[in-house]
């Protein structure tokens, strides 16, 4: 107890005192009370569950679009190099028929 | 490295990876000091437990960001010492009541001897005149053996911080003893 405050040693005698005040009651039933609760522990969640949990609706709605993009660009792609015809369109249809076909002469209200 | 320290690194990795067991037999072992830490910082038995018991299930929830490089026991006191520091907020702001003047001693047995149950009402009651911070740095430091770092650690001060902390808290319990100590049969 003569020590003086500023010693960088650790004062034993006064920490005795300081466990023995300090020390509560019922230190066993308190242990037992924590070890009880420790063994009810929830199972952890690592980061990856976490993320995944997170991550899983929006990872399904990107594989949609995915999947409508590629099949978008598989199409375009068959398209390009002839192996989807595309539909040609009305008016060029209609240009496209011969100046003796019966629709022709029916629009211009003329006779053959 | 003591082998204390090695099981206590060893079981610190393995709770770190999610074995809950290690993780159980850490805090089993530190809580009587986390005990010790929350009365310090709350001045009641009952909340000090219910705030270790907390403090043990949000450890366990933020294991994976405990460095497995570093020491458990002030990384768990942290935890220990912000929770009891959060409740004490809590009170306080609920009753607007601060702590009492003197923290409470525990009741004295019948065969406990006088001198003893008259040592813990002066260390109480000069413990209730520092701060919180005061009273976990001293407690740490003297009762627990913790380095000035490792506590600015737990308390997240600085380490000059600390040794002020320890310097007021000595000087006031060891004016408060002083007359025991000096007549041991009074």
């Amino acid at each position: 107890m003569n020590r003086s405050p500023f010693d960088a040693e650790r004062d034993e005698e006064l920490g005795g005192w300081l466990r023995e005040a300090f020390t509560g009651p019922d230190q066993d039933r308190f242990l037992r009370r924590l070890g009880a609760a420790l063994n009810g522990l929830p199972l952890r969640r690592s980061a990856w569950d976490e993320l995944a949990g997170w991550g899983r609706p929006r990872v399904l709605a990107a594989a949609i679009v995915a999947g409508f993009a590629l099949g978008v660009a598989l199409f375009q792609g068959w398209r390009d190099r002839g192996l989807i015809e595309p539909a040609p369109s009305v008016a060029a249809a209609l240009f496209e028929q011969p100046v003796d076909a019966p629709i022709l002469y029916a629009v211009l209200g003329g006779e053959p | 490295m003591r082998s204390t320290d090695v099981t206590e690194s060893r079981l610190a990795t393995a709770a770190r990876m999610g074995d809950a067991d290690a993780y159980g037999r850490l805090v089993l072992a530190q809580g009587a000091v986390a005990r010790r830490v929350a009365y310090g910082i709350l001045g009641n038995w009952d909340e000090a437990d219910d705030v270790v018991q907390d403090a043990a299930l949000a450890g366990w929830l933020a294991i994976e960001r405990f460095d497995p490089g570093r020491a458990f026991r002030p990384w768990f006191l942290r935890i220990v010492s912000n929770a009891a520091l959060d409740q004490l907020r809590r009170r306080r702001v609920r009753d607007s009541d601060v702590l009492d003047d003197s923290m409470p001693s525990r009741a004295a047995g019948p065969d406990r001897d006088a001198n003893r149950s008259l040592l813990r009402d002066r260390i109480n009651a000069a413990m209730a005149g520092l701060s919180e911070r005061q009273r976990v740095a001293v407690m740490l430091f003297d009762g627990e053996g913790y380095s000035h770092a490792e506590i600015a650690g737990v308390l997240q001060v600085p380490e000059g911080t600390v040794r002020s902390y320890v310097f007021h808290a000595r000087r006031a319990l060891r004016k408060a003893l002083a007359a025991l100590v000096e007549a041991p049969s009074r």
